[in-house]
């Protein structure tokens, strides 16, 4: 059964000034079978006071585009087409002929500008300045509101969107936050390929004038479905750094929907996501996703496995490092000299060499409890299985 | 079992401050006694910044350069660890090799660099007396397509009226982010004044708003800038006669 | 049937063509790098044969020849074999682009001069095309190829191209189709002469000129919606009597940026050419010979900024001399005058006399003055110059002379199909 959810909250760093979350996202499963999930993520910046508005209109023309377009679209165009990635257009670049899913991907996207623009544009006409904009808001950037030609930056977003229909599933992408996908091989890629223009704390945007040219997307059609697909704003990603925690995030995700079922799942979520910004990016915080309970069942064992690859891999590289470490120190005291920079660099390796063993110790520690755990779902699948025969 | 357990990792965003330091011979004597100083003085700040800031940790990185260039350490160090040994002034002025070493270091494989999500830009800051002596422009391109150096905090310190304030203009992308100071006491202040305001500004969580922090920290250094005496902010700034041969044409 | 590395076919003149690899292929057929008689050529071969007339057709259009360089037309064609048959034509050089590239902006002219060249030689293509009695049935943006540097522009798939009045039975692109011929017309010069300023509005602007709000309305492009944006229902995107189809913020954006970037005389033309009237009266169409006089105005008005150095327009029409770059006034004081024709004089334009893609002079600097102008002769052969005081002057190929008021000019032979043109300097 395809399942859906999502959940958006305010970033700590936005509680300071009572800035509302400027995360918008949404999740569906329709009676046709089209599943779809959002995040949007409004630009935080005094200029984007309204921000939050432009997210969450984004959320609602992705949804109505998408389902125009899941209506409309010959499913044929998809049929049987292997997964299919294409990156955001620069320039310079000279690439083959767009194909007719291209030209199909293009119309759906100018038209999710257009009416966001729509939308945007009867916002700022039908909506006085509010005591908060007042308050917070620098005059110059009210006065953008009246100045046609750039009101839109006001309400800039990013937008990140995935759609499944019983016969095909596209993904697309403008702006950051990160897209993970989950499937039997491999277990987790980034399906929607990155745009190197967003780096850091900057990200393109719906407001930009070249939009239409930053989309990127994805599609398949020849039967494979991911398990699940996540979808998280920037302030999930920023606060795990390296890609392999955020992913060890979502896998820590899928075992509690596995385990401990939906319910208990999403209070987790609503409970953590905040203490995650409070301890991490400090940002709005949204995610968004679509699983396959049953798949996910069937394939439990080797999420647990991949996490105890992922914490074997780091006592791996700890381990070395404790020994490239010792033995510099050795190399340092053996040689013994009165040389300053020496003295300095010992007292870094013994320093390192302790960091390193604490680490060693978290990391044996974590292996320890993703054992038990394979081994309690081990025996819960041996117990299912014979419960079947 | 909670989502965020022992087993997820939550690590804390890091800001890294990079010194680019001239050792060239001409830097003897009381100029480099003055740097080494002023470093010195200025990282117990860097770890109060550091402290007591929610938002990211601060590292420190140093490179000297004369002849060859050297790290000081072989990885970014916490603030708070750093330990500073004087560096020593002799040779030539190798700006384009360290131009090379800083890019090949601003990168995640084999560099100092961690994912970009969950860092913040780094801060660059490069003190010269001199001009470059190898071919620094080779080094400069390098350094000029690297993404991390794109979205860094640049600022130069030129030290005295030698200093080859074209090529400090080329490497911060712009003549307000070049101070020059003229005497040992505006340096030593200068170099705590942009090390502190680079750090704060550098290791906050941004808005992407309108103002880039890299304006912000040459605004407040330009401040900042107007009290200290002998420092100064750079400031930017012909025929024969064809009169016979037009009487001819007439 | 596709052909394999090293298979030979059998051209009708009797030699043989050796296939050595795949070019690409497309909906029609495959084309092959071959070697004909130690010369590489392009082979295109169909997967599935068309009919006889189109063999017979192909057969008419080699023997008549290219209408203009600006075409890689079918030079030899093959026997009927493997259940197929196919034609050989020349090669396209690489540094040649799609026309895609362009609108897709992967691709950019280096300069306005470049752009206006490429709409030239287009111009000049079609008018030829005609005048040999063709029309080209399925004209749409795989056609072109274009030169960045300098606009030089090859017309490909001339297969196509048909004898004025007979239907080709190959279905175009409906964004480049008339409107009467996406409602099921015959195709011809007329329907040629609408897709040509189509595609000139897109070599200009980067967009098509109905594709604004109403075409990205719909999440969604199905067939009848196609035929309503680009027939029955079509809208200049600056129509001046129905603003409901601006271009759109964030999606159309080469064309809100250039349109106000270019002069009002083909601002103008266009709107003109998109009027209702032209839409749904294919024969008060504009001809070839029309729009290449357009196309010298506008590049009469494309001059070099005397203040930033950089390519500005002036719209003499409208008296608008800033400099669509720096924003500083441009001094059209200092003009040619030739006819009826002004050309303004700032150092480093160049000027064009007739409708070629060759400059015929340029304007620069007096070798040790940078105070005073001078015309240089860039043409092969020599002009005459008559000074005010009754002096007469020749300037040879290369040399120049200064701009000073009341010097006339005789071009002689030096303009190609324009002898005995002349001039006079004001300043």
């Amino acid at each position: 059964m395809i399942e859906s959810y999502s959940f958006s909250c305010q970033g700590e760093s936005h509680k300071a000034d009572n800035k509302p979350c400027q995360d918008a996202s949404f999740h569906a499963v329709y009676e046709n079978g089209l599943a779809i999930a959002v995040v949007c993520d409004g630009h935080g910046g005094e200029r984007y006071f309204r921000s939050d508005v432009g997210s969450r209109m984004a959320t609602e023309v992705i949804l109505d585009t998408v389902r125009t377009f899941v209506e409309n679209i010959d499913k044929n165009l998809f049929i049987s087409k292997p997964f299919t990635a294409q990156e955001a257009i620069t320039s310079e670049e000279v690439v083959k002929k767009q194909t007719p899913i291209d030209v199909a991907f293009r119309q759906l996207f100018s038209s999710i500008i257009y009416q966001w623009n729509q939308k945007i544009a009867e916002h700022a006409a039908n909506t006085t300045i509010s005591e908060w904009e007042q308050q917070h808001v620098d005059p110059k950037y009210i006065n953008e509101l009246s100045t046609s030609e750039t009101f839109e930056k006001i309400y800039g977003c990013t937008l990140m969107a995935y759609a499944q229909t019983s016969d095909y599933w596209f993904a697309f992408h403008l702006g950051d936050g990160k897209c993970i996908s989950f499937q039997e091989d491999p277990l987790w890629m980034e399906p929607i390929p990155w745009d190197d223009r967003c780096f850091l704390n900057k990200t393109t945007s719906i407001c930009d004038s070249g939009a239409i040219n930053e989309f990127r997307y994805c599609y398949q059609g020849d039967g494979h479905f991911p398990m699940a697909v996540f979808l998280g704003s920037d302030g999930i990603d920023d606060s795990f750094g390296e890609i392999e925690n955020l992913v060890n995030f979502y896998i820590q995700v899928i075992k509690m929907l596995v385990n401990d079922g939906r319910e208990e799942t999403v209070k987790s979520i609503e409970k953590e996501l905040p203490q995650l910004s409070a301890i991490g990016s400090k940002d709005d915080m949204s995610v968004a996703f679509i699983y396959n309970l049953n798949a996910l069942q069937t394939h439990i064992v080797e999420f647990i496995q991949y996490q105890i690859k992922l914490v074997t891999d780091k006592v791996q590289t700890t381990d070395k490092r404790i020994k490239q470490l010792t033995q510099k120190l050795d190399y340092l005291e053996d040689a013994g000299t009165d040389n300053e920079k020496d003295k300095i660099e010992a007292a870094y390796a013994r320093q390192d060499i302790e960091r390193a063993n604490e680490e060693r110790n978290k990391l044996l520690f974590k292996h320890e409890a993703l054992m038990q755990q394979l081994s309690l779902s081990l025996s819960k699948e041996l117990h299912k299985n014979g419960e079947a025969k | 079992m909670g989502l965020l357990d022992e087993t997820v990792s939550v690590p804390r965003r890091t800001m890294t401050l990079f010194f680019l330091i001239d050792t060239s011979g001409s830097m003897e004597g009381n100029k480099i006694g003055a740097v080494n100083d002023a470093v010195v003085n200025v990282l117990p700040m860097l770890n109060d910044i550091s402290e007591t800031n929610p938002d990211a940790e601060i590292k420190v990185a140093a490179l000297e350069f004369s002849n060859g260039v050297n790290w000081l350490y072989d990885e970014p160090k916490l603030a708070k660890d750093f330990i500073w040994q004087d560096v020593v002034a002799s040779g030539l002025t190798s700006l384009g090799a360290a131009c090379s070493e800083l890019a090949s270091k601003l990168s995640r494989s084999g560099g100092f660099m961690q994912s970009a999500s969950g860092s913040f830009a780094p801060a660059i800051i490069l003190l010269s007396d001199g001009g470059p002596t190898d071919d620094y422009n080779s080094g400069l391109a390098k350094l000029k397509a690297n993404n991390w150096f794109k979205s860094a905090i640049k600022i130069a310190i030129a030290i005295g009226d030698d200093a080859d304030k074209d090529v400090l203009k080329e490497f911060t992308g712009s003549s307000e982010a070049v101070i020059t100071v003229h005497n040992i006491d505006a340096l030593k202040q200068i170099i705590r004044v942009v090390a502190v305001t680079s750090s704060q500004i550098g290791s906050k969580s941004s808005t992407a708003g309108e103002i880039t922090k890299q304006e912000q920290v040459v605004k407040d250094i330009q401040d900042a800038t107007q009290n200290i005496d002998g420092a100064e902010t750079s400031d930017s700034t012909s025929t024969i006669d064809s009169s016979q041969y037009i009487d001819d044409w007439g | 049937m596709e052909l394999k590395k090293g298979a030979r076919v059998n051209l009708t003149f009797g030699n043989q063509a050796t296939v050595i690899k795949e070019l690409g292929r497309g909906g029609q057929g495959i084309v092959y790098l071959v070697d004909l008689d130690g010369q590489r050529m392009a082979l295109k071969w169909y997967i599935t044969p068309p009919d006889e007339k189109f063999y017979k057709n192909l057969e008419r259009n080699i023997r008549q020849g290219a209408p203009s360089d600006a075409f890689i037309w079918p030079e030899y064609l093959t026997q009927k074999e493997n259940g197929s048959f196919g034609y050989i034509m020349k090669l396209r050089p690489s540094d040649y682009f799609e026309f895609g590239n362009y609108l897709l902006a992967r691709k950019n002219f280096k300069s306005f001069n470049a752009m206006l060249a490429a709409a030239m030689k287009i111009c000049n293509g079609f008018m030829m095309l005609h005048r040999f009695g063709y029309s080209y049935q399925d004209l749409n943006d795989g056609n072109f190829f274009i030169r960045p540097t300098d606009g030089d522009v090859l017309i490909c798939d001339n297969d196509n191209v048909m004898p004025q009045g007979e239907k080709s039975g190959i279905m175009g692109k409906a964004r480049y189709m008339a409107p009467e011929i996406v409602a099921g017309g015959i195709p011809d010069k007329y329907s040629d002469r609408f897709s040509l300023s189509v595609i000139l509005f897109m070599l200009f602007f980067a967009n098509h000129p109905f594709e604004g709000a109403k075409v990205v309305a719909c999440p969604c492009m199905t067939e009848t919606f196609e035929k309503r944006f680009y027939g029955s229902e079509a809208i200049f995107i600056y129509s001046p009597s129905d603003k409901s189809n601006l271009p759109v913020r964030g999606v159309h954006q080469n064309v809100i940026k250039r349109w106000p970037l270019f002069p009002s005389t083909l601002k103008k033309t266009f709107i003109d050419q998109f009027s209702e009237e032209k839409l749904w009266h294919p024969n008060t169409r504009m001809i070839e010979q029309e729009w290449e006089r357009i196309i010298s105005k506008v590049r009469d008005e494309l001059v070099v900024c005397p203040h930033c150095h950089e390519e500005t327009f002036v719209d003499i029409e409208d008296n608008k001399f800033k400099c669509i770059n720096c924003g500083d006034d441009i001094d059209v004081t200092k003009q040619l005058k030739l006819n009826n024709r002004s050309l303004i004089l700032t150092a480093g334009t160049k000027l064009y006399i007739n409708h070629d893609n060759t400059p015929d002079a340029e304007v620069d600097f007096f070798p040790s003055d940078k105070n005073l102008l001078v015309i240089r002769n860039l043409t092969q052969s020599c002009w005459h110059i008559d000074t005010p005081s009754g002096k007469v002057k020749v300037v040879n190929p290369n040399e120049f002379l200064p701009i000073l008021n009341g010097l006339k000019i005789s071009f002689g032979s030096s303009i190609k199909e324009a002898a005995g043109t002349k001039g006079e300097v004001i300043a």
